[in-house]
């Protein structure tokens, strides 16, 4: 018997409990006073529910069980029954084995290359039947016991309505649960990793040393491969292409834009204008880097060849800033957008009143008002630049480099993440586990700008309100 | 009460050494249109960012629009195909499963004869086009002995040629197309023998080592895929956080 077959027996379980003490409720209802349902807590359908619930749950639960472990006990039961010679050794041999094991007996391969995998067949099919007709017993016999409880349980007074209720509030917050521990494991298996590569690499090392140069040698005599994990050329190539020249080309760009959108256009022409702005933030990045990479980047080279720059890389940070700052404009568009807006229109109508022109109330009344909220918005802007990454995989260099000029080639940690992690070295190289320290350290640095940057936008909400 | 609070003011409150503002006066004009052309230039660079934004957008349109317009297309050339029976080493009349002697046959062969007599050269179609003939066949076995005109994907160099991607400036040994390939297509387009067709192998083929035979359809069912299991994790379980936060959480 098959899981889906299972499935579809519990759910007709389920039903088969809901409907019948719904009809149980019904018939004890009986003719009340004030009318059928009068003396029951709650209707008859709530009880129905309960009933079915009781059915479904914990029977399901098993279900789930069987479904994610099943198939490791029926092969642990086999091999155990195997004479001592035949047994695989752990790990890999074992792994084989129970490949081949299994896909001769779902008939994928005709036949065993193995002879102790040939014998071990029939017994692996008998074993898994007979587990697969106990599950299937204990799941409908579980999923019996269940709603013939809920069933006798039925009584007037009983509050099925309460138990159904809670029953639901605890299923949705589960849901936003399964969020935060998703989160919480993420950042467990950065950690986990981060801390075997620090046993191989000093901490302060990595946060301080300035040479980073992440091949380690697999000879002792190998050229080239000194190993050194400073990863300050990758901080800098971060902030660098995502925190400054990013934000050159953005905030400008997107200040003006709010303003120009809240306090000058028509309202015809805005309701236009914003969402062309926002289709900006919608295009995929690899697009962009793709832009940046075949269009900005040798256009870049030439202007930097043209004033006499003669070392410009056709991998300029400027190519993979500017573009970068392009995407991010709507981000700081959008909440410059909404903290002008949220300036009290009395504030605004005052300095005109008093006689300043629309510049000088925006500049000298609106801005500072606005400016939490502004403020916020290009630290989540920034936050969002320093975890880009498909643009300055396709844009940006490779090496990492210590520079100011903009026309050179640097290289930021998330670029180095993906080059890290898309070679070819063993998994628990230092090499390797460097990635990790270099994710966890991301991780930290965005969240810490984002949580800064909603508190003050928080905080400026409140002001006015 | 207010007029005594006037009288008690110091000279020294108001900033002209006239008692009162001149608010005529040549100084003061000036400052006021200093503070308009402000204004003004203020509000031309509000446009010229909204309008510098929207540009680049529309750069980026059209820059990819025009350089990947030309990807729905491709080049065909026309060869008259003769599905000689005997040439293919098929028998239709005592074969036992015709669609596997077709799959069998020397189409590939024949394909190759074809384009060398009639166009000059078997490199002018791409190497994958014999299958197309093949497929033809399979469709309709019915054609076994007859002849028909058939417009074949052309090669690489040829679709190069036919959309303009060549840059001719260069010199000859570094350009992607040789020589042979460049006077082939000239002549083709003389005798008004190659054309740009609309690419239906684009949306319908899968990945392919022959950039001619390429389409996106594999990665496409992918994306599709992805996105769906996506949806299924992120939506319910998006839902029922918010409703739990909005009407649930303390």
């Amino acid at each position: 018997m098959s899981s889906g077959v299972v499935a579809l027996v519990l759910v007709a379980l389920t039903l088969i409990a809901f409907a019948s003490t719904r009809a149980r409720a019904v018939a004890m209802a009986g003719q009340g006073s004030k009318g059928r349902f009068a003396q029951t807590h709650s209707r008859p359908v709530y009880h129905g529910v309960r009933a079915g619930l009781f059915a479904l749950v914990p029977a399901g639960l098993l279900l789930a069980a069987w479904v994610v472990f099943g198939d490791s006990i029926v092969a642990d039961r086999t091999l155990a029954q195997l004479p001592v010679a035949a047994q695989p050794a752990e790990g890999l041999a074992r792994q084989t084995f129970l490949n081949e094991l299994r896909a001769v007996a779902g008939g994928r391969l005709a036949a065993a290359f193995d002879d102790d995998v040939a014998a071990a067949v029939p017994i692996y099919l008998e074993t898994q039947a007979a587990w697969q007709w106990l599950a299937t017993a204990l799941i409908a016999g579980l999923a019996l016991i269940g709603g013939g409880y809920a069933w006798l349980g039925t009584r007037l007074g009983l509050r099925a309505r309460t138990h159904v209720e809670r029953f639901a509030t605890v299923v949705l917050a589960l849901a936003s649960l399964i969020a935060i521990l998703t989160t919480f494991g993420i950042v467990l298996s950065l950690f986990y990793e981060s801390l075997a590569f620090f046993g191989r690499v000093d901490l302060l090392e990595f946060l301080f040393g300035t040479q980073w140069s992440p091949q380690t040698a697999i000879r002792a005599d190998q050229v080239g491969s000194s190993g050194a994990f400073g990863a300050v050329p990758l901080f800098w190539g971060t902030i660098f292409i995502g925190a400054i020249i990013a934000m050159i080309v953005a905030v400008p760009l997107g200040l003006m834009s709010a303003i120009y959108l809240t306090q000058y256009a028509r309202p015809g022409a805005r309701r236009v204008v914003k969402p062309l702005l926002e289709i900006l933030a919608g295009v995929p990045t690899v697009v962009y880097g793709y832009f940046a990479a075949l269009t900005v980047a040798p256009a870049v080279r030439e202007f930097a060849i043209s004033i006499g720059i003669d070392s410009a890389s056709s991998e300029s940070a400027l190519a993979a800033g500017a573009v970068m700052g392009i995407m991010i404009i709507p981000f700081v568009s959008s909440m410059a957008d909404d903290a002008l807006s949220a300036v009290p229109g009395a504030m605004r109508d005052g300095s005109l009143a008093m006689g300043a022109t629309p510049s000088e109330t925006i500049s000298r009344v609106l801005i500072p008002a606005a400016l939490p909220g502004i403020v916020g918005g290009i630290l989540l802007a920034v936050s969002r630049a320093i975890g880009e990454t498909m643009i300055v995989v396709m844009a940006a260099g490779q090496a990492a480099n210590l520079t100011a000029n903009p026309f050179e080639s640097v290289t930021t940690v998330t670029a180095q993440i993906v080059q890290l992690l898309t070679g070819d070295q063993e998994f628990d190289s230092a090499k390797t586990l460097s990635a990790f320290a270099l994710g966890l350290v991301l991780f930290v640095v965005t969240l810490i700008l984002n949580i800064y940057a909603l508190a003050v936008v928080k905080r400026y909400r409140e002001a006015y309100d | 009460m207010v007029t005594a609070h006037l009288q008690d003011m110091p000279a020294a409150a108001t900033t002209s050494s006239p008692s009162r503002r001149d608010w005529r006066g040549d100084a003061m004009r000036r400052r006021v249109a200093r503070r308009y052309a402000r204004e003004r230039r203020f509000r031309m660079l509000g446009l010229a960012a909204v309008i510098v934004a929207t540009g680049f957008l529309a750069f980026l349109m059209v820059m990819i629009v025009g350089t990947g317009a030309k990807g729905f297309q491709r080049a065909e050339v026309p060869v008259d195909i003769s599905y000689d029976a005997a040439r293919l080493g098929i028998d239709p009349d005592s074969a036992v499963d015709l669609d596997a002697e077709i799959v069998r046959a020397d189409t590939l062969g024949l394909v190759a004869e074809t384009a060398r007599t009639q166009l000059g050269s078997a490199g002018i179609v791409s190497e994958g086009a014999w299958l197309a003939v093949r497929d033809r066949l399979r469709e309709n076995p019915a054609l076994l002995g007859q002849t028909e005109r058939l417009w074949l994907v052309a090669a690489p160099g040829i679709d190069l040629l036919a959309k303009g991607n060549v840059d001719f400036s260069t010199s000859p040994d570094r350009r992607p197309v040789s020589q042979d390939i460049t006077e082939s297509y000239r002549r083709l387009l003389a005798e008004d023998r190659v054309r740009l067709a609309f690419n239906t192998g684009f949306l319908g083929n899968a990945n392919s080592t022959s950039a001619e035979q390429a389409g996106i359809w594999g990665a496409f069912v992918g994306s599709i895929l992805t996105m769906l299991v996506t949806l299924g994790i992120s939506f319910p379980l998006g839902v029922m956080t918010a409703v739990y936060l909005e009407e649930y959480a303390p």
